[in-house]
C-alpha cells in the first residue's frame, strides 16, 4: 500500500517539485498552501510523512507543527521542515515545536529521498 | 536670505516625492506579477517533468513486461534458458530416434544382402541339379539303346529307361521354375535394398540439416533475447539518467523560490516606503511632474502586461504567443 505525504508550502512551484520527488518514490501526495490548510487536510486523511515550509501566510510552519503535535493522529508522524532559513535559532525553534528534521532549500531530490528511511517508521 | 532658497528646494523635493510615490504601487504590482509568472512557468515545467518521467517509466515497464527486469528479468532469462534447453532436448530425442531408424534400416539392408547371397548359392545348387538331370537323360538314352540290343529280355529295362528320362525332364522343368522364382526374388530384394539405401542416405542428410537448422534457430533466439535484455538495460540506464537530469533541474529551478521571497521582501519595503511617504500629498504644481514620471515609465515598457500593471488592471496575457501577419 503506497504511503501518503503531506506537503505544506505557500510556493506552488516548491510543492510541485517536492510532489514530483515523492511520487517518484511511490508516495501519494497531498498539498496545502499554508499551515491551516495542512491542518484541514490532516483532519480528512491519515498521512505517513509531513514536509512543511517555515514562513507562510495565514499559519506559519512552527505554529503548524505545534498544532499537529497536539493531535493524537499526528503526535509521532515524521515532520521535515523545508525552508530557505538556516539560522540555528530557527532550527532550535523548529526542534522545540516538534520537527523531526530540517532541510534547507534548494533541496536535491535524491538527498531528500535518502533522508526518508531514517525518519519513517 | 537663505529661507526662500530652502523653501524652494523643499517644494521641489515635495513635488518629486509626490510624483514618484504613485510609482511605488505600480512597482509592487510589476514585481508580484513577475514573481507569479515565473512561479507559474516553473510549475508548468514540473508538470512537464512528470509527463517525461511517466513516459520513461511506461517505456521501461513495457519493455520489462516482454523481457523482464531486475530479479524478474533474471527469472525471465532463466525461463528462456530452460525453454531453449527443453527445445534442444526435444530435438536431440527426435534425432536419436532418427539415428535408431537409420541403424534398423542398415541392419535390414545387411539382411537383404544375406538373402541375395543365399539366392546366389541356391542358383549354384540348381545348376548342379540341372547338370545331374541332363546326365540322367543321357543315361536314360543309353539305357534305352542297351535295352533294344537285349531285345525281348530288355523290355522291362526299356520301361525303366523311359521313366528315368521322364524324371530327368521334370527335374529340368522344376529347376527352371525355381530359377525363375530366385530371379524374381533377387530382383525384388535388389530393388528394396536400393530404395532402403537411398532412404538411409537421405535420412542421414536430412538429420544433419535439421540439426544444423535447429542449432542456428536456437542460437538466433538466444541472441534476440540477449539483444532485448541489452536494449532494456540501456533503456533503464537512460531513464535513470533522465531522472538524474530532472533532479538536477529541480535543484536549479528552486532559484525561483528564493527570487520570489526576495521580491516579496522588496515589495514589502516598497509598501512601507509608500506608507511613509504618503504624507507628501501632491500639490497642484506637482501634477505636471507626475504626468512626466508616468510617461517616462510607460516609455520604457515593452509588454502589454507592464502597461496593464501601470494602469492597475490585472494582466490578461491575451497577447502572449499570438501571431499577426501584415
Amino acid at each position: 500500500m503506497p504511503r501518503t505525504a503531506l506537503i505544506v508550502d505557500d510556493s506552488a512551484s516548491i510543492r510541485s517539485m517536492v510532489a514530483f520527488t515523492l511520487k517518484e518514490a511511490g508516495f501519494t501526495v497531498l498539498e496545502g498552501g499554508n499551515g491551516q490548510e495542512g491542518l484541514d487536510l490532516l483532519g480528512r486523511a491519515k498521512v505517513d510523512l509531513i514536509i512543511t515550509d517555515l514562513n507562510m501566510p495565514v499559519m506559519d510552519g512552527i505554529t503548524f507543527i505545534r498544532s499537529l503535535r497536539a493531535l493524537p493522529g499526528t503526535r509521532f508522524t515524521p515532520v521535515l521542515m523545508l525552508t530557505t532559513e538556516s539560522q540555528d535559532a530557527k532550527k532550535k525553534e523548529g526542534k522545540a515545536a516538534g520537527a523531526t528534521g530540517w532541510v534547507v532549500k534548494p533541496f536535491h531530490p535524491n538527498r531528500l529521498l535518502e533522508v526518508l528511511p531514517r525518519v519513517l517508521p | 536670505m537663505s529661507s526662500p532658497a530652502i523653501s524652494l528646494e523643499d517644494e521641489r523635493l515635495r513635488t518629486e516625492v509626490a510624483a514618484h510615490i504613485q510609482v511605488l504601487p505600480v512597482l509592487q504590482r510589476q514585481l508580484q506579477e513577475t514573481a507569479a509568472n515565473v512561479e507559474s512557468a516553473v510549475v508548468q515545467v514540473c508538470g512537464n517533468f512528470r509527463a517525461m518521467a511517466d513516459r520513461a517509466h511506461g517505456a521501461v515497464a513495457a519493455a520489462s513486461s516482454i523481457v523482464g527486469s531486475g530479479s524478474a528479468g533474471a527469472a525471465e532469462t532463466a525461463n528462456v534458458e530452460r525453454l531453449l534447453q527443453d527445445v534442444r532436448a526435444a530435438i536431440d530425442r527426435l534425432l536419436q530416434r532418427s539415428d535408431r531408424s537409420a541403424q534398423i534400416s542398415a541392419r535390414a539392408l545387411a539382411g537383404m544382402e544375406e538373402v541375395s547371397q543365399a539366392a546366389g548359392r541356391i542358383v549354384q545348387v540348381l545348376s548342379a541339379v540341372e547338370r545331374i538331370a541332363r546326365e540322367n537323360r543321357i543315361l536314360a538314352v543309353n539305357a534305352k539303346i542297351q535295352s533294344v540290343h537285349a531285345d525281348s529280355a530288355g523290355a522291362g529295362f526299356r520301361v525303366v529307361a523311359d521313366e528315368i528320362a521322364a524324371q530327368a525332364v521334370r527335374s529340368v522343368t522344376l529347376t527352371d521354375q525355381i530359377n525363375d522364382i530366385v530371379a524374381h526374388l533377387n530382383a525384388a530384394v535388389s530393388a528394396a535394398s536400393q530404395g532402403l539405401s537411398e532412404l538411409v542416405a537421405s535420412g542421414a542428410q536430412l538429420s544433419d540439416q535439421f540439426r544444423a537448422d535447429a542449432e542456428d534457430t536456437l542460437s538466433q533466439l538466444r541472441e534476440v533475447h540477449e539483444g532485448n535484455r541489452r536494449s532494456l538495460a540501456a533503456m533503464s540506464a537512460e531513464a535513470e539518467r533522465l531522472a538524474d537530469d530532472i533532479s538536477s533541474a529541480i535543484v536549479h529551478l528552486q532559484f525561483q523560490d528564493r527570487v520570489s521571497q526576495r521580491i516579496q521582501h522588496v515589495v514589502e519595503v516598497l509598501a512601507a516606503m509608500e506608507a511613509a511617504l504618503s504624507g507628501a500629498a501632491p500639490s497642484e504644481t506637482s501634477f505636471g511632474r507626475r504626468e512626466e514620471v508616468l510617461a517616462a515609465m510607460q516609455e520604457r515598457y515593452t509588454m502589454e502586461s507592464e502597461r496593464t500593471a501601470l494602469d492597475g488592471a490585472s494582466d490578461t496575457g491575451s497577447a502572449e504567443g499570438s501571431v499577426e501577419l501584415f
